[in-house]
């Protein structure tokens, strides 16, 4: 299928938050109350449209346990969008978010556009952190914020297509320069020729098999 | 009460085919598995938390059918066995006394001693309360992680008394081994291991008859210490039982000492994964690297469950049989001083099955990785395995491709002792290697289809003993002592082709005349998958054979024709360029039509080392001359074994390794009848 962008995005966050259902309930529109552990990071794919532009989101979606994180960091490498994930009925998830976004800004690059989405707003009644500190957090460090929940698939679909008409916007004010793949972005068949006259997508990159 | 298993509890294993052994016949899976049905048991011994006695160490590789002794030597075997069991349990049950504590219980009824530091209110990290509430920390943590274990399979592993078993065994496995800790991924090793000692128990009970309740194996398996011979399989899969593979250490983030890479262990092992990958196939491996599809994204889930993510559970157990019953010893001795002796996964054949194994997954992918455009599509393919695959023919290719990866890191190790200047491995261009293995495995598939197509024959049961043979040699770890040793094995084994051949002009078993007969038939269809198998796998038996002239003195290869492999009986490797070898390997495909020189080469070579068989003329270029070039070939092939063998028994004395040997013997005895029909013809 064609594309005019292709962004990766990584989902990161501690253990147990609902990363990997977010991630589901994205792109097969389901939820799973018992989802399996991710042990490294698992991947899934969806195409959304932004500004009539068809635009394929990659997303990695990465293990959250502390133990991880040494080898998680390369993941980091080429994203053009993360969603930072914590549990409002977890404090001590929500409290881990600093040391999480330090992660990201040391080893991801500066343009990466942050979303800070906390989970589970579906159960209010065991809820431990409030939505003004989210917004509040979000705020400080200059990410944006929602309030999401993977069984309803409230903010879901929001949450994604936000983060991605933000990266979009990025590119359309030129903040990157969509022919270094560092930043995350590919320029698919239907995109709009870049600087360099138009980098082609798919196939021109598929290399490797005839050579 | 026993926690209920899902049912059916397992696949019967009689259904599954004897993958290693190949062997076609169901009678013959019991025999090279002594406790076959009872996987749980042959995984301790496998582990190495049994003991394994002369009727158990029959690896699953051994498809002989000379096993007939283990009736009479169980009984002792079963005393060991219950002595070792006996001890484990007593070490857990004491374990679990001394570290999991309840500050709320005291032992003698009476108050804590010390309630001034004994309180929980204690900053004391020494402290019982301080202890308790780490404990509790942590198993807050495992609980989480329990909780989503196997979710399809709920029934059993989501039981109140299998997450109490499963949860104190991690709890205190972490307690004993502060420096790892709880990783996630732990609880997913430990979870089968746990199952399959539920199974064997339910099969001992449903076998009340044979065994009665009480006897022998009831008292290595028993409800009651369920949680305690999981214990010590979890430990010893973990530590690996001072053998190379210790899954702990994919779990750490600090490189082992003496590792030359410097890599936490799981990303080497990873890079030790496109090592393998590259050597087989060089397009794939360049695809995957172009896209920038790192090896750890996918292999660290591969290796820290040990496929445990990939395949369903079922089929991970089959896995996981083949895993275990590889050899975790270090195949080099002298491995872990050398600085640059390689990968450390290749150092034990069980390391280099699982890379071998992991290899086999992504060429299974092969065509559908190439097809992928950029790397998260590759990643999605190679991390959601398609749940179809054909379990058998997948740890086919990955015992091919283990048999390679050992005699890559041999080769390696060789190169890295060499002084010489030319490194030999140098010499072997990446494409040569891939083309090995292509050979060796189009010659696997043929000879599957065969054996697919028709019923058992005798002819599969000599390829396939003469292949453990081979292999068996292939991962003989005396490369240093034929280094030194070289001119006396050389001498002994043409000793040994002498005795042989008087043994071999006796008459032997019946089944042979029907044997010989299908030859005749079979030479013309797929003869050249018959002499392709054998002689490639003839050519891993002797890398170093084909390296070390290299290295000594170029003079000396004329004199040491039979210890070179095929590669050089196509063509010294001193004298002639690597296109040479890839000549032969083209040689081989086409059965012989062209390339005489090569062929004449060989041909004179040959002769010069089998003065016993008749002198061959090799100045017809007919298909005739082909054929008997082939059967010199394969004689010369028998020599090397016999060389490797001779080297065996010199040096090792087990009863495992004489009974393999025999069964080598065995096989080469008909392989030589067969080569002498084809000189003849």
């Amino acid at each position: 299928m064609s594309y005019a962008y292709l962004f990766k995005y990584i989902i990161i966050g501690d253990t147990g938050v609902g990363k990997s259902c977010l991630l589901l309930q994205f792109t097969d529109k389901r939820f799973q109350p018992v989802h399996d552990l991710t042990i490294g990071v698992e991947f899934g794919a969806r195409m959304i449209t932004i500004d009539n532009k068809p635009i394929k989101l990659q997303i990695w979606d990465t293990a959250g346990q502390e133990s991880f994180r040494s080898i998680t960091r390369s993941y980091y490498r080429g994203a053009a969008g993360a969603l930072l994930v914590y549990d409002i009925t977890r404090r001590e998830t929500f409290n881990h978010l600093a040391s999480w976004l330090e992660d990201a800004r040391q080893h991801a690059n500066a343009n990466m556009t942050i979303m800070l989405i906390g989970n589970k707003c579906d159960l209010a009644h065991r809820r431990a952190v409030s939505t003004e500190e989210g917004e509040q957090f979000a705020k400080e460090h200059g990410l944006i914020f929602m309030e999401a929940s993977a069984k309803t698939a409230q903010n879901v679909e929001e949450a994604f297509i936000k983060t991605a008409a933000t990266i979009y916007k990025k590119i359309q004010d030129g903040v990157f320069d969509v022919s270094n793949e560092s930043y995350g972005i590919k320029v698919g068949y239907g995109g709009i020729p870049g600087p360099s006259g138009g980098r082609d997508g798919p196939s021109a990159s598929a290399g490797g098999c005839c050579s | 009460m026993p926690p209920a298993l899902m049912d059916p509890p397992l696949p019967e294993l009689s259904s599954v085919p004897s993958l290693s052994s190949g062997a076609v016949s169901p009678g013959s899976a019991p025999e090279s598995r002594p406790f076959g049905d009872l996987r749980g048991l042959q995984w301790r011994i496998n582990l190495g938390v049994l003991p394994s006695s002369s009727s158990s160490t029959s690896s699953s590789s051994s498809s002989s059918s000379s096993s007939s002794s283990s009736s009479s030597s169980s009984s002792s075997s079963i005393d060991d066995l219950r002595r070792a069991t006996a001890n484990s349990r007593r070490r857990y049950a004491s374990l679990r006394g001394r570290l999991l504590v309840d500050p709320h219980i005291t032992k003698d009824g009476s108050s804590s001693p010390n309630l001034v530091m004994d309180n929980p209110l204690s900053q004391n990290p020494d402290s019982t309360w301080s202890r308790f509430f780490r404990n509790a920390e942590m198993e807050r943590m495992v609980d989480q992680d329990l909780s989503r274990l196997y979710p399809e399979h709920g029934n059993y592993f989501q039981t109140p008394g299998c997450q109490g078993i499963l949860r104190r065994i991690l709890l205190l496995w972490c307690l004993r081994h502060p420096e790892c800790g709880y990783r996630q991924g732990m609880h997913e090793l430990l979870a089968p291991v746990l199952y399959v000692l539920q199974c064997d128990i339910q099969k001992i009970v449903l076998l009340s008859d044979a065994y009665g309740a009480e006897g022998e194996l009831g008292i290595v398996l028993s409800e009651k210490f369920v949680e305690h011979d999981a214990y010590c399989m979890f430990d010893a899969l973990m530590n690996g039982s001072r053998g190379s593979i210790a899954m702990a250490d994919f779990f750490s983030y600090s490189p082992v000492p003496g590792s030359h890479t410097g890599l936490p262990p799981v990303i080497e092992a990873s890079a030790a994964l496109y090592h393998l990958l590259s050597h087989v196939d060089s397009s794939l491996h360049g695809h995957l690297v172009d896209l920038g599809v790192e090896p750890q994204y996918f292999a660290l889930r591969w290796l820290r469950v040990l496929f445990g993510r990939e395949f369903s559970l079922s089929n991970l157990l089959i896995i996981w049989d083949e895993i275990f019953s590889s050899d975790n010893s270090k195949v080099e001795k002298h491995a872990d001083d050398n600085a640059d002796s390689g990968f450390r996964i290749f150092h034990s054949s069980r390391g280099a099955f699982i890379t071998a194994m992991a290899v086999a997954m992504m060429l299974h992918l092969r065509s559908s990785l190439l097809a992928a455009e950029n790397p998260t599509t590759c990643l999605q393919r190679l991390l959601n395995f398609p749940e179809d695959t054909d379990i058998g023919k997948l740890i086919r290719k990955a015992k091919s491709l283990q048999a390679l990866a050992l005699i890559l890191q041999r080769s390696r190790t060789l190169s890295s002792e060499s002084s010489s200047p030319k490194t030999p491995l140098n010499l072997v261009p990446d494409s040569y290697w891939e083309e090995k293995w292509r050979v060796l495995h189009k010659a696997e598939e043929l000879k599957q289809d065969g054996v697919e197509k028709q019923v058992p024959t005798r002819k599969k049961g000599w390829t396939d003993k003469v292949k453990f043979s081979l292999k068996r040699t292939a991962s003989d770890p005396s490369s240093s002592k034929i280094k030194s040793g070289k001119k006396e094995s050389i001498a002994s084994g043409r000793r040994s082709f002498e005795d042989n051949s008087s043994v071999i002009s006796c008459p032997s078993s019946p089944p042979n005349e029907a044997h010989d007969q299908k030859i005749d038939s079979e030479i013309s269809n797929d003869g050249s998958n018959l002499s392709l198998d054998g002689i490639d796998e003839c050519a891993f038996s002797s890398p170093m054979g084909s390296l070390l002239p290299i290295s000594d003195d170029p003079e000396n290869v004329s004199q040491t024709p039979r210890s070179n492999d095929i590669n050089n009986s196509a063509g010294n490797s001193t004298t002639h360029s690597n296109e040479r070898k890839l000549n032969k390997f083209q040689w081989l495909r086409r059965f012989g039509w062209s390339n005489d020189e090569c062929m004449s080469e060989k041909g004179s070579n040959a002769s010069e080392a089998v003065k016993p068989d008749s002198d061959c003329n090799n100045q017809d270029q007919n298909v005739m001359s082909t054929v008997r070039n082939i059967g010199q070939a394969m004689l010369e092939h028998i020599q090397v074994i016999e060389c490797a063998l001779q080297q065996n028994q010199g040096q090792g004395a087990s009863l495992d390794n004489i009974e393999r040997q025999v069964t080598a013997m065995s096989a080469l005895k008909e392989l030589r009848k067969i080569s002498s029909l084809l000189s003849e013809m």
